[in-house]
C-alpha cells in the first residue's frame, strides 16, 4: 500500500507544480582566459510566475561577463512557458569550480516549502596552458592590422613638411650667418713672386730715394717689397706681421741662416730707420738693397708661376 | 737690438734717448730677479704690473684663485720699498671702510680723520666685483683723481699709486659686475693663466722649503717716479701712432679695415682713452724691454691687455661664443703693420 501512496503523491505533486529548472554549460572544461556560456532554462505551467535568480558578478573565481536578455517561448499546446538566459563566463585561475544550483521561486506561494525549483550544481574545470620555457615569449594573438585611411598619413605628411621647412630655414640662416673667411682669398699674381719683387726692387733703385735724403721712405718701400714678396711666395700675411713675427714664421725660420740673416739685417735697419729716426750711411743702404736682391734670388728658384704649384710647394716646405 | 749697428751709422738724438732709457731701465731686470725669488713664472703678469707702475695706470687682473696675484703685488711692493694694502671686497663693504672716516675724539672733543687702507702705494682690491657699486665707484674715483676727500678735507694719495683689482672669472653669483665706464678706467685688463708644469714644479719646491724667502727692497719710490719721467722720453714715431689709431679705429669701424665680418659682433669700440693707454702701454713695454723707441711689436704685445675690456660685444657675438680676445686678434691680423 505504501509504494502506491508514494507514487500517487509524486504524480500529484508533478501535476500540481509542473515546473522544471535546468542549467547547462557549453562544456565542462575550459582553457584559462577563454569564455564559456552557462544556459539557464525554466519551464513552468502557464499562469505561474517565478522569481529569476539574480546572478552575482562572480561565482568564486569565475567572472560573469555578459548576461543575455530573457528569452520566452510557449510549448506547442500553449500550456507551458519556457524562459531561457545565457550567461557568458570566464576564469583566469585554473582549477575545479562548482557552480551552485540556481533557485527559481514561485511568487504565488512564497511560504510554501515546495514553491521553488532548483537547477543541478555544475562543475567547471579550468585548465591552464602548458608553458614551453625553451621557446621565446610571443603574443597570444597577432596584432590586428587595421585598414589604412588617409588620416593615418596626416602625421607623416606633416612631419615631412616640417622637416622640409626646417631645412629651408636652416639653409637661409646658414647663408645669412655663414662665416666669411678672415682674410679675402689671395689672388695669385700672374707673374711669379720673385719676378714682381725683382722688378719692384729695380724700380725702387731707380727712384734714388736715399740719395735724395728720403731714407725713411726708402726703407718703408724696401721692407714693403719684401713683405709683399713673402706674402706671394708663402701666402703668409706678411703685411700684417711685425719683423719679429716674419722672422719667426716657420717657413722663414727654416731657411738657411745665411739667407735668413740677410732678411734680418734689412728688417733691423728698416725698423730703426722707420721707428727710431736712425739715419743710415750710403753703404748700409746699398747693403740692404743687395741683401734684398740676394734674399729674393736665394728663395726664388722654387717659385712657380702656377698658383697651385706654389701651394703644393708651400706645403712641402 | 740697439741703435749701434755699425761705425758708419750717423747717430741722432734718438741714440742719446736710447742710451738713457737703457740706463734708466736697468732696474727692471733687478726687480724681476728679486720678485722672481718668490714668484715663479708669471713673467707676463709681472711685466704688466710694471707697465701699470711705469705708465701710471691701474690693472684689472682676472684669473682663477691661487695664481699668485696677491703674492705678486705684495712682492713687488716689498721690492720697491712701498706701502702695500690689501682690501677684500665684500658685499657689506662701505666706502668709509676703504677711504677712511671721521672719528670723534672724546678727549680732544673734536673729529679726527682716520685714513682708510687706500692710503698706500700698492692697493690690491681683491674681488672688486663682490662689493656694491658705491664702494667700487669710491675706489675708481680715487684711482682717477689720485686724491680722497674725508669730511671736508682732501688728501692727495701718495705716489706711486697703483691699484690692482682682481676679478674671479668663476662664481659670478651675487657679484656686481663693473660697468663699462668704470672698466675703461683700468689701463690694462690682464688675464692670467696657469703656470706650466716646470714652473709648477718649482712652485711646489719653493713652498716646501723650510726657510722663508725674503724679498729685499731693491728700488725706492723715487726711482719709480724717475723712471716714469723717463718713460715720456721714449720715442714714438708717427708711423706707430698711425698703427695705434688704425687698431683702435678698427674696433669702432671694422668695415673700414676689411673686417666687415666682425662688424656685427662689436656693439662699441675703444674710446680715445684706449688710444692713449695703448700708446702709453706700448711705451712702457718698450721701456721694460730697455729700448728708447717703440716698435710695432710693443703695440701688439699690449694690445690685448689694453683693448679686451674696452670692446663691447653684441648678443650675436655672445651667442657664437666670440670673445673680445677673438676680436682683438682679428683686428691685429688685419691691420697692416708699418
Amino acid at each position: 500500500m505504501r509504494p502506491v501512496l508514494l507514487l500517487f503523491i509524486l504524480i500529484v505533486s508533478f501535476r500540481s507544480f509542473g515546473q522544471k529548472a535546468v542549467a547547462t554549460l557549453d562544456s565542462t572544461e575550459m582553457q584559462i582566459g577563454r569564455q564559456i556560456n552557462l544556459h539557464l532554462e525554466l519551464t513552468h505551467p502557464k499562469g505561474k510566475t517565478f522569481t529569476w535568480p539574480s546572478l552575482p558578478d562572480s561565482i568564486q573565481k569565475i567572472e560573469v561577463l555578459k548576461r543575455s536578455q530573457l528569452d520566452t517561448s510557449f510549448s506547442a499546446d500553449g500550456n507551458e512557458l519556457t524562459i531561457r538566459q545565457s550567461i557568458l563566463l570566464t576564469c583566469f585561475d585554473s582549477g575545479y569550480y562548482a557552480i551552485p544550483p540556481f533557485r527559481f521561486t514561485d511568487t504565488a506561494n512564497k511560504d510554501s516549502l515546495t514553491n521553488y525549483s532548483e537547477t543541478a550544481p555544475l562543475l567547471l574545470s579550468v585548465f591552464t596552458v602548458e608553458v614551453d620555457t625553451t621557446a621565446s615569449i610571443k603574443d597570444i594573438k597577432p596584432v590586428i592590422e587595421m585598414p589604412l585611411t588617409w588620416k593615418d598619413f596626416v602625421p607623416y605628411a606633416a612631419g615631412v613638411l616640417a622637416l622640409g621647412l626646417a631645412v629651408f630655414i636652416g639653409i637661409l640662416l646658414y647663408r645669412k650667418f655663414k662665416k666669411k673667411p678672415v682674410m679675402a682669398e689671395k689672388k695669385i699674381p700672374s707673374l711669379p713672386a720673385h719676378e714682381i719683387a725683382l722688378k719692384s726692387l729695380a724700380q725702387l733703385e731707380e727712384k734714388k730715394l736715399w740719395q735724395q735724403g728720403q731714407i725713411k721712405s726708402y726703407y718703408t718701400e724696401l721692407t714693403d717689397i719684401l713683405r709683399i714678396y713673402l706674402d706671394h711666395r708663402w701666402q703668409m700675411n706678411a703685411m700684417e706681421m711685425t719683423s719679429d713675427e716674419i722672422l719667426q714664421y716657420p717657413v722663414v725660420y727654416k731657411l738657411d741662416d745665411s739667407v735668413k740673416n740677410r732678411l734680418r739685417y734689412i728688417f733691423t735697419i728698416g725698423d730703426l730707420v722707420k721707428f727710431a729716426k736712425m739715419i743710415t750711411v750710403p753703404h748700409e743702404n746699398e747693403q740692404c738693397m743687395m741683401n734684398a736682391y740676394e734674399f729674393v734670388n736665394a728663395t726664388a728658384h722654387k717659385t712657380l708661376a702656377d698658383g697651385n704649384s706654389v701651394r703644393k710647394e708651400e706645403m712641402a716646405v | 737690438m740697439t741703435l749701434a749697428t755699425g761705425n758708419n751709422t750717423v747717430m741722432t738724438d734718438i741714440k742719446e734717448i736710447n742710451e738713457r732709457i737703457h740706463h734708466e731701465s736697468a732696474f727692471v731686470e733687478i726687480l724681476h730677479l728679486e720678485v722672481g725669488k718668490k714668484i715663479i713664472g708669471q713673467r707676463y703678469m709681472l711685466d704688466r704690473l710694471l707697465i701699470g707702475l711705469l705708465a701710471n695706470g691701474h690693472l684689472l687682473l682676472e684669473g682663477v684663485p691661487g695664481l699668485a696675484k696677491t703674492l705678486a703685488i705684495k712682492s713687488l711692493s716689498s721690492a720697491i720699498d712701498a706701502r702695500f694694502s690689501r682690501i677684500q671686497f665684500t658685499p657689506d663693504l662701505l666706502p668709509a671702510d676703504l677711504i677712511g672716516t671721521m672719528i670723534y675724539n672724546q678727549r680732544k672733543e673734536e673729529f679726527t680723520v682716520r685714513k682708510g687702507p687706500i692710503f698706500a702705494n700698492f692697493i690690491l682690491a681683491d674681488e672688486i666685483n663682490r662689493a656694491p657699486a658705491k664702494v667700487q665707484s669710491a675706489l675708481l674715483e680715487a684711482m682717477q683723481e689720485k686724491q680722497v676727500t674725508i669730511g671736508e678735507e682732501t688728501f692727495k694719495l701718495d705716489e706711486p699709486f697703483l691699484v690692482l683689482a682682481t676679478q674671479n672669472p668663476i662664481e659670478q653669483e651675487g657679484t656686481y659686475p663693473l660697468p663699462e665706464a668704470q672698466l675703461d678706467r683700468f689701463m690694462l685688463k690682464v688675464v692670467i693663466g696657469y703656470p706650466n708644469k716646470e714652473e709648477e714644479k718649482q712652485i711646489i719646491r719653493q713652498n716646501l722649503k723650510s726657510e722663508e724667502t725674503r724679498i729685499n727692497a731693491v728700488l725706492k719710490k723715487e726711482d719709480v717716479l724717475r723712471a716714469r719721467k723717463a718713460l715720456h722720453d721714449v720715442y714714438m714715431d708717427e708711423k706707430i701712432e698711425h698703427y695705434i689709431l688704425d687698431i683702435v679705429f678698427a674696433t669702432r669701424n671694422p668695415e673700414e679695415h676689411k673686417l666687415s665680418k666682425i662688424k656685427n659682433l662689436i656693439s662699441y669700440g675703444g674710446s680715445p682713452r684706449a688710444s692713449i693707454n695703448l700708446a702709453l702701454a706700448s711705451k712702457a713695454f718698450a721701456f721694460i724691454k730697455r729700448r728708447g723707441y717703440v716698435i710695432p711689436e710693443d703695440v701688439r704685445a699690449v694690445a690685448h691687455d689694453v683693448l679686451r675690456h674696452r670692446i663691447g660685444l653684441t648678443y650675436e657675438a655672445e651667442a657664437e661664443n666670440i670673445t673680445q680676445e677673438h676680436i682683438v686678434s682679428e683686428i691685429l691680423n688685419a691691420v697692416e703693420v708699418p
